[in-house]
């Protein structure tokens, strides 16, 4: 198995290799049957390493030498560990059900091309991300994904709102790339090895606990982390990143993109394990995120905008569980999320698009008319996602980040705000799901979706309610395959005593329907046309946008504007216009100078000196006979002298 | 025996007054005669040298001198006459056909 390992990430790429360079050749219809199929074979790989045994004992494969510079050679290497296997099944398999959703989603479109070449590149960079065995390679899947997300959002780039959501997005997830960029330089700076296995020995060798490195390196690492992840403070480009395709959305909030972060930090653990501060900071930013997430997402009125900041919100968790030390509790609400978000963005795309691209939730429960299957698939990603307790995965996987949180330095403070973002998640998510689907039309619509739509949708509103039994909360009986299986490269995550954990999780399991509740009281109030309070601020993500606007895009545009003026004024006018003056008076002077001058004077000089020269000479000629007997016989004589003496 | 040197100062004398009367006279028959009288010259220092290594041949460059002479003399008085015939001239400043005639031209 080892050496079909390559075979992950190199059946998309080659995928989309085809498809750029001979997609010309092909029809519409194949060029995403071929894309379909790459996705497909990735995920069968996937699978065979399973029966394979990666599972228990993990896969390495070394292709060949990437670089060589002196004694640092970094292999383009793969290494396929229980967490690597778990993030490429996720990303495999969903991407596969999103590129068989993408089959009749986009359908209609003309640019399938261009389409299927990114969105077989964007499976391929996450593969390579996943699975690389040092950083540099897992820095380069990680700009991968980053170019294709760009490219991806800004899919329909006529439209200037698009176009400018995918540069929004590369440029933010930019500034979390340098800080990546600069750790793995200091890391590289301090032990001169990129190969993370060797890297993450040496620096829990060499770095006491707390040291400043340690917490500088991890800090540029998490802020790698935040731009990718959407946590705040970079996670101004993900409510934009909505302007994509609806298969897009999915394949980025589940799969592809966002959960990059997440990754990154799961693998390099040990170095944020020596470093108490960032790790603590961790849990902090993901506390801060979910709240803040959850709160922007009660206002939205754009159906994609609401699941765009529950994947903040969402994500959020998974830092928190990281921050707490829970790295396999961060992975398991990364798969069950992986499954609701992908339902809930492919149901929800469903829903649009049967409505002629309408997303103003509040004009889509006046049409009606949804595909029931996209209505009941949806409704249980929304359960999954408010976490309603026993019978779906996000309850599961959410219960046990906030137990854990509990125990963490400061925990009840971080399991406050987990809670009350758990509370918000419900009411946004029912609010969303009443006013579409219970909206003001009666619900008779028959409409079916084409099978490449409602398969994938069927398969994960299954896995979103079944997943979540492979771990059943702390202190229940009945499996718990989870964690022990992650303990020996995760570690443990620690719970708060017994008779704690039992009443969070009675009050975890209490909040979903509370929310539900407020979630009617809040309709209620709308539709009686008495919004939330601050219902504006929360709509526009607490004017983070308008926020970095005033403090850092405006400052900019007038420095650079300030620097046009003063280089266009002090450079272009006055040194370029001066220099071409003065070029041009020199230009003219010279070939005044060499016309009349050197020219003119020179030649009518050689002309008077040669006919000077011409009249000396001629005056010799001057016809007298003795004259000329004088100078022969002067010259004899001269001559004569010489010779003889 | 009349030593070389003796012989070499008259033949000096004599080349020297030959060409004394072709530098200084303008009548054409006096620049021929001082013509000869270097050729004289040179014909004296032929024969003394002749002697002096006791050998023929300066007397015979002698001879030869002599008759090349009479030839030239013959070519010279008939150029003399044309020259009369043709200019009325017996005098060398008449005689400045092959001077330079160009105008200085001002540029």
């Amino acid at each position: 198995m080892n050496q079909w390992l390559w075979l992950i990430p190199g059946t998309p790429l080659l995928g989309s290799l085809v498809i750029a360079l001979l997609g010309g050749l092909l029809r519409r219809e194949h060029i995403a049957v071929l894309a379909c199929l790459a996705a497909a074979a990735a995920f069968l790989v996937v699978l065979l390493a399973w029966l394979a045994g990666a599972a228990s004992q993990p896969l390495q494969q070394t292709l060949y030498t990437w670089v060589a510079v002196g004694d640092w050679r970094p292999m383009f290497g793969f290494m396929l560990d229980r967490l690597a296997l778990v993030m490429v099944s996720i990303v495999s398999g969903v991407g596969l059900l999103v590129h068989l959703y993408s089959v009749s989603f986009m359908a209609e479109e003309t640019d399938q091309r261009r389409y299927y070449f990114f969105l077989n590149l964007f499976l391929a960079g996450m593969l390579l991300l996943v699975l690389a065995d040092n950083l540099l390679l897992l820095y380069l899947g990680w700009e991968l994904v980053g170019l294709c997300s760009y490219a991806l959002i800004g899919f329909w780039y006529r439209d200037p709102v698009c176009s400018n959501a995918g540069r929004k997005a590369f440029i933010v997830t930019r500034i979390g790339d340098t800080a990546l960029a600069l750790g793995i330089f200091l890391l590289f700076s301090q032990f001169h090895e990129l190969s993370l296995s060797a890297l993450l020995t040496d620096a829990a060798a060499q770095w006491e606990k707390g040291s400043a490195l340690a917490t500088v390196a991890t800090l540029l690492i998490l802020g790698g982390a935040v731009g990718k992840s959407a946590q705040l403070p970079l996670q101004v480009w993900l409510p934009d990143a909505m302007a994509g395709p609806s298969p897009v959305s999915a394949l980025m909030h589940a799969a592809t993109m966002v959960t990059a972060g997440v990754y990154l930090i799961a693998r390099t653990h040990p170095l944020f394990e020596l470093a108490p501060q960032t790790q603590w900071l961790v849990a902090a930013i993901g506390a801060l995120t979910i709240v803040y997430g959850a709160s922007a997402a009660l206002a939205q009125i754009d159906f994609k905008k609401v699941l765009a900041y529950s994947t903040i919100s969402q994500i959020g968790y998974m830092f928190l569980a990281l921050g707490c030390g829970a790295y396999a509790l961060a992975l398991f609400h990364l798969t069950t999320h992986a499954f609701f978000k992908a339902l809930l963005f492919l149901s929800a795309g469903a829903v649009i698009q049967a409505s002629r691209d309408e997303h103003d939730i509040n004009k889509l429960g006046k049409i009606g008319h949804h595909p029931p299957l996209a209505r009941w698939t949806f409704l249980a990603g929304a359960a999954s996602l408010a976490g309603v307790p026993v019978v779906t995965a996000g309850f599961y996987s959410k219960d046990a980040i906030l137990a854990t949180a509990w125990s963490a330095p400061a925990g009840p403070l971080l399991w406050t705000f987990a809670a009350f973002g758990a509370l918000l998640t419900a009411i946004y998510i029912f609010r969303v799901y009443l006013i579409v689907f219970h909206g003001a039309a009666p619900q008779t619509s028959t409409l079916s979706l084409p099978y490449p739509m409602s398969v994938p949708l069927l398969i994960l509103a299954l896995l979103s309610i079944i997943s979540g039994f492979i771990e059943l909360p702390e202190g229940w009986p009945g499996p718990h395959l989870w964690s022990p299986w992650f303990e020996e490269e995760l570690g443990l995550a620690t719970f708060p005593s017994l008779t704690i954990t039992y009443m969070l999780q009675l009050i975890a399991a209490l909040l979903p329907f509370i929310g539900m509740g407020l979630a009617c009281v809040l309709i209620r109030r709308e539709r009686a046309n008495q919004p939330l309070p601050l219902a504006n601020f929360l709509r526009c993500g607490w004017n983070f946008d308008a926020f970095y606007q005033a403090t850092l895009a405006r400052p900019y545009y007038a420095l650079a504007r300030g620097l046009r003026g003063i280089v266009e004024t002090l450079l272009i006018e006055g040194a370029l216009t001066r220099i071409t003056c003065g070029l041009l008076a020199f230009a003219t002077f010279c070939r005044k100078g060499v016309e009349y001058n050197v020219l003119e004077v020179s030649i009518s000089r050689l002309v008077a000196t040669l006919r000077f020269a011409y009249t000396l000479l001629g005056t010799t000629q001057n016809g007298v006979l003795s004259r000329y007997a004088l100078v022969i016989s002067t010259g004899a004589v001269f001559f004569l002298g010489y010779w003889l003496w | 025996m009349i030593p070389l040197s003796h012989s070499l100062a008259i033949a000096a004398l004599l080349f020297v007054l030959g060409l004394a009367v072709v530098l200084l006279r303008r009548e054409l028959l006096f620049i021929l005669i001082g013509l000869e009288v270097m050729l004289n010259g040179v014909a004296l220092t032929a024969t003394a040298a002749g002697q002096y290594w006791g050998n023929a041949d300066g007397q015979v460059l002698v001879i030869m001198l002599m008759t090349v002479t009479a030839a030239e003399v013959a070519v010279a008085l008939i150029l003399v006459w044309l020259a009369f015939d043709h200019y009325r001239a017996a005098r060398v400043e008449a005689l400045t056909q092959l001077r330079e005639e160009t105008e200085r031209r001002t540029s």
